[in-house]
């Protein structure tokens, strides 16, 4: 039964790309089925939830993913009449252009996958024990699977039992719930599972603007990110945010780059998905519109633009009303909802910023490479305008999650359990983690060193 | 023949790219182990190792070492424990007791709780971490049975108490018998 349903998970999303994004690279479809099986999945035992019907039936739950299956094959066969009439349904893979075999390549990206492995095997070794997760996703999916609502025991005002972290969107707890019910003692297999496909969509992606070689090192300087790959072996919700939100935003810059638009679809479903996995992760949603103004304004820009953002809106607020009508518990985010201006409290997050940041022991060397090659590019900004939109897109990303620290209402004072910058900060710096090593890999420096003086 | 000079040039033009883009078979050996060789080097500095570890790479040092090599290590050394074993060894004293609670109470049992002081005297240490003082993270352990901390003021809950956490001295006076007072701790109904 546990090959079984995620087998299923997979096909779904496989499926649900072949639909929309048939014409996308083989290596990113991999990549991509899992975490999009598992966010339609979560869509599924939502929109259950919301008609009562109890969502702790796998058989209910796989018989429905099948039927969601079938009816994208259906339509599959439908949108596609002319390329499975031309007999060129299959595309061949070009393995040297894949993979390009040479000696570095294969040191980095096996030496990466290994990581990957020992990542996933240490992962599946322990079992949950960190709090947020005790305290958070991991409780929440316990009793999901147990008592088949979303509204159960643990928001019962009797005796609230809701940590901070049982408030989030429900895309991560729903398939921990997910894996209990295929008959996993723990939930871990989830994060797992996104840290293996970020890995696979990583490399998949990058090589489609830039060499293998490049791809492999970049892939392995993202596996090895410290206080990322620790967190991809606990139970977390914030590597699954990172695939959604990284890759989406790079989905995004694909469709700029090459105006091809299987790429802009599969981008919007996953900023829609990182914010159904994370609410913060709306300002994705944001930075990723600057892709879509570049390219010259027409009609078809527009509803572009509007699509992302009414995906996003929908995620968003869906949640957003269930919990407050439904559940009826208020956003653990104690936002201002008005404009100021608090020099000192900037003051005093900027430098808990610059701490976490800049710390070696969290993020490596990343940071200092990715601000190093920025700053050498801007020399050649004008030569690659599409460098210049990546690195404003980050930028922009950037400043718009400080802003939303900023907005907090704490005066940043207190540093105990970690304080805001220390912990939720800290860890939300995951989702740049992508698109800052995808920058590093794809600029004119790099064009040039990849691409001339180490092609083998 | 003035049309066809232009023609050879471009065709002497491409056959020089081609020589350009296609280097030597010994050439493309040499580049191979030259950049193999970088990659290598890379690598190593950037794991550097227990002895040798600088402030710029102690993250990768730490990921290397401790997140990997250790815990094969652990894995290996561990490898027969069973899941509970496991929390026992992460979680510490803070499971066991709640495990104790799980195993000797039915799945609707309401349990009553020590106060903080019982779990942490002023005068003694405790085998307790805080964690054990967060009703939802205790729960966790003890789902579907539920626990009631004096601290959360329940009264809805409070009346259908079914079994106390007896601790030292503590909760003896809850119940409605006289219990024997053998162990340290204990869960008794809290009818007989």
């Amino acid at each position: 039964m546990k090959i079984i349903g995620w087998l299923v998970i997979f096909i779904l999303g496989l499926s649900i790309i072949n639909l929309v994004a048939y014409k996308i690279k083989v290596l990113a479809k991999i990549g991509f089925s899992l975490p999009i099986g598992m966010g339609i999945n979560s869509f599924v035992m939502f929109s259950l939830n919301l008609f009562h019907i109890p969502i702790n039936k796998i058989n209910l739950l796989l018989g429905i993913d099948t039927g969601i299956i079938i009816f994208c094959f259906i339509g599959f066969y439908f949108v596609n009449k002319s390329i499975i009439s031309s007999g060129s349904l299959f595309t061949k893979i070009d393995f040297k252009k894949a993979f390009n075999l040479n000696l570095a390549w294969i040191f980095l990206f096996s030496y990466a996958a290994y990581l990957v492995y020992a990542i996933t095997v240490k992962s599946m070794f322990w079992p949950t024990y960190n709090s947020d997760s005790v305290d958070g996703y991991d409780f929440l999916a316990r009793v999901i699977a147990r008592e088949g609502t979303i509204n159960n025991s643990i928001f019962n005002p009797d005796n609230l039992l809701i940590g901070v972290r049982s408030l989030y969107p429900p895309l991560v707890p729903l398939n921990f719930a997910f894996a209990y019910l295929l008959g996993f003692e723990d939930s871990k297999i989830v994060v797992a599972l996104f840290f293996i496909s970020l890995f696979v969509s990583f490399y998949a992606m990058t090589t489609k603007h830039t060499t293998p070689l490049a791809g492999a090192l970049f892939s392995f300087f993202l596996v090895i990110t410290p206080e990322f790959a620790a967190f991809s072996a606990l139970s977390s919700s914030n590597p699954p945010c990172a695939f959604y939100s990284g890759i989406g935003m790079i989905c995004l810059y694909t469709y700029y780059r090459f105006k091809e638009k299987p790429y802009l679809f599969i981008g919007i479903l996953f900023i829609m998905l990182a914010v159904w996995t994370r609410t913060e992760a709306v300002l994705f949603a944001l930075a990723g519109t600057i892709y879509l103004l570049s390219i010259p304004f027409n009609k078809k820009q527009l509803i572009s633009v509007a699509l992302l953002g009414f995906c996003s809106l929908v995620a968003l607020l869906s949640w957003q009303i269930y919990m407050t009508s439904i559940l009826h518990v208020e956003s653990p985010m104690p936002i201002i909802k008005k404009l100021f201006w608090d020099p000192e409290k900037l003051s005093r997050i900027l430098s808990q910023v610059k701490f976490v940041t800049f710390n070696t022991q969290f993020y490596g060397i990343i940071i200092y490479l990715f601000i190093m090659i920025a700053l050498i590019n801007t020399i050649f900004i004008f030569k690659k305008k599409e460098n210049g939109i990546l690195l404003g897109s980050i930028i922009l990303a950037w400043s718009t999650y400080i802003f939303f620290y900023y907005q907090i209402d704490s005066d940043f004072k207190d540093l105990s359990m970690g304080g805001w910058i220390h912990s939720g900060y800290k860890r939300g710096l995951f989702y740049f983690l992508p698109l800052i090593l995808f920058y590093c890999a794809n600029n004119f420096i790099s064009d040039k060193l990849f691409k001339k003086y180490f092609l083998v | 023949m003035k049309s066809k000079q232009p023609a050879k040039k471009e065709s002497k033009q491409v056959a020089g790219a081609k020589k350009e883009s296609t280097p030597s078979f010994l050439v493309k050996i040499i580049k191979n182990i030259v950049i193999l060789f970088a990659a290598v080097i890379l690598v190593k500095t950037l794991k550097g190792s227990k002895e040798d570890s600088y402030e710029w790479n102690d993250g990768y040092n730490w990921y290397f070492t401790s997140l990997i090599e250790d815990n094969f290590k652990a894995m290996k050394q561990y490898k027969t424990l069973t899941t509970e074993q496991k929390l026992e060894s992460k979680i510490g004293f803070n499971f066991s007791y709640l495990k104790f609670l799980k195993t000797n109470t039915p799945e609707d049992a309401i349990i009553l709780m020590p106060p903080d002081s019982v779990f942490f005297p002023s005068n003694e240490k405790s085998e307790f971490q805080v964690f054990i003082l967060t009703p939802s993270w205790a729960s966790y352990f003890v789902y579907p049975r539920k626990l009631v901390y004096e601290k959360q003021n329940n009264l809805a809950l409070n009346k259908k108490v079914t079994h106390v956490a007896v601790m030292n001295s503590w909760g003896y006076d809850k119940l409605s018998y006289q219990a024997a007072r053998n162990n340290k701790y204990n869960i008794f109904p809290i009818k007989n």
